[in-house]
């Protein structure tokens, strides 16, 4: 995961620039005592990478920790099973033969840790499949930060 | 979309009713035929029944000529016996009565005084009378020919006779005169061995009008003149007519007259006999058609269920269908409304597949924009934290926007499947008026939507470098863009190269553009990308696995 983590170093980097264009201020800042809230190290479970780097963004302004990105089911539970995350954030269609709602499924079976479906619109079959494995909960993309803490304070 | 007009102005009507009116139409004709045929029936039967009428009269006039030219042979026959020329008259009576042992007749001989010598009926030797008949007698003498008398009581047997006479001529002269007495009875017999029905009457009158035999209540009537009108009408009559007969009953009546004797011999049928007859064929005529009314009535209403149900079914079908059900098909008697139903029952099927794809299609379309912009609210994020200024956002982010869009129209095409490497190379470069002097080459791979989305954005991000620094920038500039694989370690390999640009040197700070062409795009088809700044040119250098490319498309 060397790859990852060096882009992890990037984009603390980025933020770090934006910050300078009059972005928001990062998670932990003591202006911003709302985000004050216990760290969680989470999984970015994401196909598209645009939207991954948003949600890492989003995790990071809040205060969590990014532990890494996988882009297909298998990759989602390698990295789970070296990381041991908190929770993981998982869009439910993904490349490769096994969805989102298998991965987690398989995460929670064997390591014990929730998933949050992270989804554009599931329809209603989709959705049975995705309750039926006790996921955490679900949140609507794009994603806001406001969303994502809600949906967090589950964990 | 204008109806089609079939029905020529009739107003619309249930399959039943035009059942009923198609019996009507094959019943009616025939109906008329049936009581047209039953009236011709009747009148050919009439013209039979005058036919036979007359054929029965005629009949009985050639019997009775073959009985009085039987009695004729016999006397002439006796008339040469030897006993008779030596007038040995004992001797002839003995001889006729041998001739007549089997008939109820005499034979009688009589001389030119008509007294008569001798006579069967009585003992020889017994005193006779004269002739009863001497009109007769004289006839023969007259003529010197046979002759046949009218009805006559005989003298001697005292009940009703005729007499059939022949001449024994001496020389020219007739001396005697050899009589056979037939009795009114013989002909009796006569008429009742025709074996008619027994309404039918026949009877004989003899030239004078008398009664001389019938064929029922012969003993009332024998010897009764016929009455005037009816004895007149029968000389008249040639052929059949209607008449009163004697008993006072309306009959139809033939008279033909004997040959031999003159008499009138009649054949005659009761009216009344044949208007029952008729009346009994018309009756059975009509029962006939009145059976065969009813029955085909009855079958016509069986065969026209055996339509009109299935044809109900298909109208309640295709009702059902309108409503949004599904039709299950049916196997009923009638082939059309089965394949209107298999048809009505698969288009019921095909509406429900349709409406569930299109419900899919719904879904999917709004999960797929909803991802979108999920998609472009990271990039524009993205573009806006690289960007120095407004512009350069407004600049970057217009232009991936489009290289988004250029993908995301090769996909549509394609149906949300993916789409042809080739095709999306060139699309890119095409965005830069690069295309065509671009060098595209590979085999045919045909990449799920996921592999196109990213590799569009590497090729996006490789087309807006070269169009500002590299190769795209330079007239003379090329791109190499090649793919081959899948290699025997599964993969495929791709490479972006460009030659004859600008004097290429490696950038002082890898901005994101860089970061999507090498490690987001490689992550994310699950492969590696790398992308080296040799003074030649850039070299772009991707591999993925084959699992992106549909399979089908492997082996051409």
């Amino acid at each position: 995961m060397d790859l990852l983590a060096s882009y992890s170093e990037r984009v603390k980097l980025w933020l770090a620039a934006s910050a300078d264009h009059g972005s928001k201020p990062l998670a932990g800042q003591s202006d911003r005592p709302d985000l004050e809230t216990r760290s969680l190290r989470v999984l970015i479970v994401e196909d598209e990478f645009f939207i991954s780097l948003h949600t890492k963004q989003l995790l990071q302004l809040l205060g969590h920790v990014v532990v890494g990105i996988a882009v297909s089911a298998d990759q989602a539970v390698n990295i789970a099973e070296e990381k041991r995350p908190d929770v993981v954030l998982m869009d439910i269609r993904l490349n490769g033969s096994r969805d989102g709602i298998e991965a987690a499924d398989q995460i929670r079976k064997r390591l014990g840790i929730g998933s949050i479906f992270v989804t554009a619109n599931t329809d209603p079959q989709t959705r049975q499949r995705a309750l039926a494995i006790r996921p955490l909960g679900f949140l609507e993309k794009p994603l806001t930060e406001q969303r994502l803490k809600l949906g967090l304070t589950v964990v | 979309m204008p109806e089609r007009v079939f029905n020529h102005g009739v107003p619309p009507q249930r399959i039943r009713t035009f059942l009923v009116l198609f019996a009507l139409a094959l019943t009616l004709p025939l109906m008329g035929l049936a009581v047209l045929a039953v009236n011709q029936l009747a009148s050919l039967e009439e013209t039979e029944t005058e036919r036979r009428v007359l054929q029965v009269a005629q009949s009985l006039a050639d019997d009775i000529d073959r009985e009085l030219e039987r009695a004729t042979i016999t006397l002439e026959t006796l008339a040469t016996s030897a006993p008779l020329a030596r007038k040995d008259f004992a001797a002839f009576h003995e001889r006729a009565s041998q001739a007549l042992r089997r008939d109820k007749a005499g034979i009688l001989l009589i001389d030119r005084s008509l007294q008569q010598l001798l006579n069967t009926r009585a003992t020889y030797g017994t005193t006779l009378p004269l002739t009863v008949d001497p009109e007769t007698a004289q006839r023969v003498f007259d003529t010197k020919e046979r002759q046949v008398s009218d009805l006559i009581i005989g003298a001697v047997s005292r009940q009703p006779v005729i007499n059939v006479e022949v001449p024994i001529l001496a020389g020219k002269e007739v001396r005697y005169i050899l009589i056979m007495a037939l009795d009114a009875t013989r002909f009796e017999r006569l008429l009742q061995s025709q074996r008619l029905e027994p309404q039918w009457i026949t009877g004989i009158t003899d030239k004078k009008g008398i009664i001389l035999a019938r064929s029922e209540r012969h003993a009332e009537f024998v010897g009764k003149p016929l009455p005037k009108e009816l004895l007149e009408q029968s000389r008249a009559a040639k052929g059949v007519f209607q008449a009163t007969s004697v008993a006072g009953e309306g009959v139809m009546r033939a008279t033909v007259r004997s040959q031999t004797a003159g008499w009138l011999v009649s054949a005659t049928v009761p009216v009344a006999y044949l208007e029952a007859s008729r009346q009994r064929g018309q009756l059975f005529a009509v029962a006939m058609i009145a059976t065969s009314l009813v029955l085909g009535a009855a079958l016509a209403y069986v065969f026209a269920t055996f339509m009109a149900r299935p044809l109900e079914a298909a109208t309640n079908a295709a009702r059902e269908i309108g409503l949004g059900k599904h039709v299950e098909p049916i196997k009923s008697p009638l082939v059309e409304a089965n394949t209107v139903i298999e048809a009505l029952s698969a288009a019921s099927l095909e509406l429900k597949r349709r409406q569930e794809h299109t419900a899919f299609l719904m879904g999917e379309l709004a999960h797929r924009a909803k991802n979108q912009l999920a998609v472009v609210k990271g990039m524009a994020l993205q573009t806006a934290r690289e960007s120095a200024t407004v512009d350069e956002v407004v600049e970057q982010l217009s232009q991936r926007i489009q290289g988004l869009a250029e993908s995301q129209d090769l996909m549509v095409r394609q149906n949300w499947q993916g789409a042809w490497l080739g095709d999306l190379v060139k699309a890119h470069l095409d965005l830069f008026g690069a295309g065509s002097r671009a060098l595209i080459e590979g085999p045919p791979l045909f990449l799920n939507a996921n592999a196109v989305q990213n590799i569009g954005f590497a090729l996006h991000e490789l087309a807006t470098n070269a169009s500002k620094y590299g190769a795209i920038k330079s007239p003379e500039g090329r791109v190499l863009v090649t793919w081959r694989g899948p290699e025997e370690d599964g993969r495929i390999r791709m490479d972006w190269v460009e030659r004859d640009g600008p004097l290429v040197q490696t950038p002082k700070r890898q901005g994101f553009g860089f970061l999507i062409m090498t490690d987001l795009v490689g992550q994310a088809v699950r492969g590696t990308a790398t992308l080296e700044f040799s003074p030649d040119g850039v070299h772009w250098h991707l591999e993925f696995p084959a699992s992106h490319a549909l399979a089908a498309t492997l082996n051409s």
